[in-house]
């Protein structure tokens, strides 16, 4: 079984290599660099949503803060790509820790709404600072990063992406069998019992919700480099659902889930174009089935969905009882 | 004194569910807390883990006022604890609700996780070894894998201890640990617990099963509308009239 899955592993690992020579079509190589992006955004969802147990709506703004912080070092400043793209997570990061100081003592519903308060002005602040963010006409012609010298090509891009992916995976992989991971999932579990065992749960809920936002913040650096052209409409509510629907559909608490989500949203838009416009309802008829149906997801553990769902049931199961 | 407790209260609303409570616990020693249901038993465990804020009163921890601090910290100073109403990690394996209970033994930092340096690699065994030992010595090591949740009732407790013990407490609470048992393993966990003391730990424990309190418990203390009204050996538990009156109600004359 060990051999299988590292075979398996290494013939995955082969593919996604060789793919923009074994399908050198410029459109699929752009869609599989954006399955890149969604599947990082989606597992540093996860880490709040499925691992910690916390609801977050506000992912999107974390993303944007990354994009807008880096195109406008790239763009003022001239600072190379290998400078703002960590800036970009850091930016990010900052903005997590003081969100999350102010905002993780709250529980369940309420910090899903002070989250997506916080998503809201962010797209709004960008939208509205015309001096800083060019508002609604948006930043472009963001500079290509350059390796050695060399600009990149749209293969740079996927193999940055790819790499970029697989570390946040392998990250996520050994935080999960970590102490630290160990601890956000007990604080998932039961909160009580998480800080009898000495679990500091304001510190460990901070450091999740700081790592997600860091993540999301590394990747938008690299999508405003990617798209070369960013807008605040990019980063509001409707990307933050988008993010949250891949984590629901692909699982919440496992690590394989948010990637196949982040997979699955973003070929089957591409397959059903003529839908587009309803794309938004899609997502929320999406997340409305797998709540109610199969709140784990197609592969996830147990995360934020599946405990209000459990405490209507048993409540509604106690009414019936009752009389 | 290793572990006091001066004039604790604690009220909800109008009811004193402590009533300026003393209780002194000898160091490595067996000490019962008992009393009808509602004494304020647990309460009083939830004071002393900073579940519960006493609302007067001192609790002192090897020298050290506790009351005050914040649960993760009073569990950092060494007291574990279970509960009465079983709180695992439902959906964590059983080795790794264990292993969470090593949380404060363990210094591995983020950046030891990221690079999984050889610092994380040796931790990480060490955890499981002392986990796994755990497991053996609790009798769970062939069901290492399953959830918690899927456990029996009296192998949840069981896993309970486990954990609690995994911070390698110096003082360990338990709340219950008999409940739901039948004789044969509340008798195991006679043993169990007496192997405890002999390691050194200082138990304070509820319990309901008379039979395992008389045998064990070195000191007991008695508790009844939230007031102690009676502290001693077994024996001398047994003949106090106050303890009788509590539990069976007055004398007729």
């Amino acid at each position: 079984m060990k051999k299988l899955q590292k075979v398996a592993i290494t013939l995955g690992i082969l593919i996604l290599v060789s793919f923009p020579y074994i399908v050198p079509n410029p459109y699929l190589v752009r869609v599989a660099i954006m399955c890149g992006i969604y599947m990082v955004l989606a597992s540093s969802l996860n880490i709040v949503i499925g691992f910690t147990g916390m609801f977050s709506l506000g992912h999107g703004a974390f993303y944007g803060i990354g994009a807008y912080t880096s195109a406008l070092l790239a763009l003022n400043l001239h600072w190379p790509f290998w400078v703002t793209f960590p800036l970009g997570g850091v930016m990010a990061a900052l903005f997590g820790v003081l969100i999350g100081v102010a905002t993780l003592r709250l529980r369940q519903i309420f910090l899903a709404f002070t989250t997506l308060g916080f998503g809201e002005i962010t797209r709004i602040l960008i939208l509205n600072w015309d001096s800083l963010t060019r508002g609604p006409m948006g930043l472009p012609g963001i500079p290509i990063p350059t390796f050695f010298g060399m600009r990149f090509s749209q293969v740079g891009y996927y193999y940055f992406i790819l790499l970029f992916t697989g570390l946040v995976v392998l990250f996520i992989y050994r935080l999960y069998h970590s102490r630290i991971g160990r601890a956000f999932i007990a604080i998932r579990e039961d909160e009580v019992a998480a800080s009898h065992m000495g679990i500091h749960l304001f510190g460990y809920k901070t450091l999740a919700f700081t790592l997600s936002c860091a993540i999301a913040g590394l990747v938008g650096a690299f999508y405003a480099h990617f798209a070369r052209f960013i807008s605040a409409d990019q980063f509001g509510g409707n990307e933050s659902f988008a993010i949250l629907t891949m984590v629901a559909l692909g699982g919440t608490g496992s690590i394989i889930g948010p990637l196949l989500g982040a997979a699955v949203l973003i070929i089957f838009p591409e397959m059903f174009r003529f839908l587009a416009q309803f794309r938004m309802v899609i997502y929320g008829a999406i997340l409305i089935f797998v709540i109610v149906v199969k709140p784990g997801g197609i592969v996830g553990v147990r995360g934020v969905f599946e405990k209000p769902v459990q405490a209507i049931r048993a409540k509604r199961s106690h009414q019936k009882g009752g009389h | 004194m290793f572990f006091q407790m001066r004039k604790v209260r604690k009220t909800f609303g109008g009811l004193v569910a402590v009533n300026d409570v003393d209780l002194d616990v000898q160091q490595g020693t067996i000490h019962a807390v008992i009393g009808p249901n509602g004494a304020g038993k647990t309460t009083l465990f939830n004071c002393i883990t900073g579940l519960r804020r006493a609302d007067a009163g001192e609790i002192l921890f090897e020298g050290e006022n506790i009351t005050d601090l914040p649960t993760h910290r009073i569990a950092a100073k060494g007291i574990g604890r279970t509960f009465q109403n079983i709180r695992l990690f439902p959906y964590l394996s059983v080795l790794d609700n264990v292993k969470v209970g090593t949380h404060l033994l363990n210094p591995t930092t983020l950046w030891d996780t990221a690079l999984k340096s050889s610092r994380f690699r040796k931790l990480e065994k060490e955890v499981e070894d002392l986990c796994m030992e755990l497991l053996h010595q609790t009798g769970l090591s062939e069901k290492k894998d399953q959830y918690a949740r899927n456990l029996p009732y009296g192998e949840q407790r069981k896993l309970e201890i486990a954990r609690a013990l995994a911070s390698k407490p110096k003082l360990l609470l338990l709340d219950e640990p008999a409940a739901g048992m039948n004789p044969a393993e509340t008798a195991e966990l006679d043993d169990f617990i007496r192997s405890l003391k002999a390691k050194g730990i200082t138990i304070l424990l509820i319990e309901h099963d008379m039979k395992l309190v008389m045998s064990i418990a070195d000191t007991i203390s008695v508790i009844d509308y939230g007031v102690k009204i009676a502290e001693g050996s077994a024996s001398e538990i047994q003949s106090n009239e106050r303890v009788i009156e509590a539990y069976l109600g007055k004398r007729r004359n």
